[in-house]
């Protein structure tokens, strides 16, 4: 039955693993990123028109071209920029954080999950999951800003994924 | 069989919300988000400045009042909207941690700090720790961008805050940072 069953398993994050899933989270986080987005495409219409009808709206060429290349800039930033700056800072913050390198033990219940490694000790309920994400690289899920976990789905088996990923939806509920 | 050493010393923990806030916008300012605040008030001090000057530069109007209107923009941004993103989402996530962290014990070891609350323990090395903050009302330890450690000194027992504010000061003599808000 469902209710007592468990699912138990180590877990070893690589470097690679890490960078990748943390890069995703800023980006998630960012959530000025549409704003920044628009701003761009703002300048972009603004200085295309100042090189067309400069002289309607008092702009030079040259102050077109700059707005435009602002413009094209605060455009790509989300897309291009950010992303190398994020897995940039995730490859410090793994280097940076002796934990990640430590082995989690997990074991989950239905409505629970017992995590142990060098840093963390306990039975957390699983009702006091903030977020999750099942990605086909893996599951990630996260109490607040104080723990956060990632297991690599090179670790579980289909029917173990399911489990778990039924687990922290159930108790979201 | 290793014994654990007897804790420097024992609080107990009970934050509240305008305090979590607190310490997560000081944490927002020294590794987070708000970290680039005096670089954008002088960036945007400077472009209003130049703004300014430009109009008797011969530079078209348009670009005279874009540069005049970027810098309160930009001090919009970094004093108004950025903080209270910052504090909007720490007003959300005080929740999730009063319901995992309190009641909560911190015990002071030597060389790290373990907080025992009702479903897990928490043991963090303060050599592993970025910063300790120190405002008149809290020390705010910054394990990384993510997390901290808010402490309100009003937990520390009155007899025993002299003694434990020495400690925190000494070990984190080099990482150490007092301030009176997140601004300065």
């Amino acid at each position: 039955m469902d209710d007592e069953k468990t699912v138990a398993l180590s877990v070893l994050i690589t470097r690679e693993e890490y960078i990748r899933n943390s890069a995703r989270e800023r980006r998630l986080a960012r959530h000025h990123a549409p704003a920044v987005t628009g701003a761009g495409a703002v300048l972009s219409v603004i200085g295309l028109a100042g090189l067309f009808f400069g002289s309607l709206i008092g702009l030079g060429a040259g102050a077109s071209v700059c707005v435009v290349a602002l413009g094209l800039f605060l455009i790509g930033y989300d897309g291009i920029f950010a992303p190398v700056i994020d897995r940039g800072a995730a490859a410090r913050e793994y280097d940076e954080r002796e934990e990640l390198r430590m082995a989690t033990a997990y074991v989950f219940t239905a409505d629970q999950v017992r995590v142990e490694n060098g840093r963390v000790k306990g039975n957390l309920p699983l009702s006091l999951v903030t977020s999750f994400a099942r990605t086909p690289e893996q599951i990630s899920f996260r109490f607040g800003r104080e723990l956060s976990f990632v297991i690599p789905a090179r670790l579980l088996s289909e029917e173990q994924a399911a489990f778990i990923e039924n687990a922290l939806a159930r108790a979201r509920r | 069989m290793h014994e654990r050493e007897t804790p420097r010393g024992q609080i107990s923990l009970q934050v509240t919300r305008e305090e979590y806030v607190s310490g997560c916008l000081l944490a927002a300012r020294r590794v987070g988000s708000l970290r680039a605040l005096p670089l954008a008030v002088l960036g945007a001090a400077a472009l209003l400045v130049i703004g300014l000057f430009s109009f008797g530069w011969g530079v078209s109007l348009f670009v005279s009042l874009l540069l005049c209107l970027m810098g309160p923009l930009i001090l919009l941004f970094t004093l108004v909207v950025q903080p209270t993103a910052v504090r909007r989402q720490a007003e959300a996530e005080y929740g999730s941690y009063r319901s995992l962290m309190e009641p909560a014990i911190l015990r002071l070891y030597a060389d790290e700090a373990e907080i025992t609350a009702p479903c897990l323990i928490l043991t963090d090395p303060y050599a592993l720790m970025g910063e300790c903050i120190e405002t008149p009302g809290l020390l705010v330890l910054i394990k990384d961008r993510q997390r901290l450690l808010v402490i309100p000194k009003r937990c520390i027992p009155e007899g025993e805050r002299e003694e434990l504010l020495s400690f925190f000061r000494l070990v984190f003599a080099r990482k150490r940072r007092t301030m009176r808000s997140y601004l300065w």
